[in-house]
């Protein structure tokens, strides 16, 4: 009762929470980033917006062999794939719903000819939901816009993998 | 108008204030004009600090992939374009996220894209409700 009393009337515990916030605004290591400016760490394993790459010599390298269709675990992606001209198979429609993607990477390690990968990209937010629902023409343009990056961080990993 | 931007108008001051005062070390510009810098770590942290100023309004998804690996950490290697081996000639020129604009992606069968898109190839039979 009496203790209940004097903790009330001198105020300790608001005492106490003041001086955890002072700790951590003078004592302690800092820590906020000033974000647009500044960014934090990522790995080069970190799984972002997705891309179509490409071989060296501007090939695509995706077969249509649908593994990844087969693995997503969110069944964001869907393939349609026949003969191009020259033979060669390729798809004709890749779409990921970037909604349903869960960012697990499963695709990326599911695919033999490392064509589709997860790039470094995470600031692809979008004000519709629309400009999520990415086609093939999106994703290889993505894989053309980041290849140096994708190519730099895969080599790398490369030694772990 | 020049006190105005460092003043923060278009970047906010403490950056500007920090550019100043931590003597950041001027790594690079990017080909869109970002100014890269870099200074001893903070107390409690293992890597160095580093930050960019942006040319313009701050746009986070501006930085180029080469300098996007450098700025998040994932390599010290300072980009540099002779020496950039992965480099490639069918390679695009970066662009910021352009969401909100007239020029933002949009779906194939989206109403502005014109609005039909591609028939389904057989790939799968409809269901039909069973009698």
């Amino acid at each position: 009762m009496f203790d209940q009393l004097a903790r009330s009337f001198l105020l300790t515990e608001i005492v106490k929470g003041f001086s955890l916030t002072l700790k951590y605004m003078f004592f302690m290591p800092r820590v906020t980033i000033n974000y647009p400016h500044e960014k934090g760490p990522i790995s080069p394993r970190f799984r972002g917006e997705h891309a179509l790459r490409r071989y060296p010599n501007g090939e695509e390298r995706c077969i249509a062999c649908k593994l990844c269709e087969a693995i997503c675990p969110a069944l964001a992606i869907t393939i349609e794939a026949e003969p191009r001209e020259d033979g060669s198979r390729r798809t004709t429609r890749y779409d990921i719903d970037m909604t349903k993607c869960i960012y697990c990477g499963l695709c990326q390690e599911a695919c033999p000819v490392d064509a589709i990968v997860e790039g470094p990209n995470f600031e692809f937010a979008t004000e519709t939901r629309e400009e999520l629902y990415y086609n093939k023409d999106k994703l290889l343009a993505n894989g053309d816009r980041w290849e140096a990056q994708i190519a730099s961080n895969l080599a790398v990993d490369a030694p772990y993998r | 108008m020049g006190f105005l931007k460092f003043l923060g108008a278009l970047s906010p001051a403490h950056i500007n204030f920090f550019t100043l005062t931590k003597r950041g070390k001027r790594v690079g510009v990017d080909g869109l004009g970002n100014i890269y810098y870099s200074t001893a770590p903070r107390p409690g942290y293992k890597h160095d600090r580093r930050w960019v100023m942006y040319k313009g309004a701050p746009e986070a998804s501006s930085v180029p992939p080469e300098w996007h690996g450098w700025l998040h950490h994932q390599t010290d290697r300072v980009p540099d374009d002779a020496q950039n081996a992965f480099r490639r000639e069918w390679q695009k020129p970066p662009i910021a996220n352009l969401t909100g604009t007239s020029e933002a992606y949009r779906p194939p069968g989206h109403i502005l894209e014109g609005g039909t898109r591609d028939k389904a190839t057989g790939d799968y039979k409809p269901w039909t409700p069973p009698e």
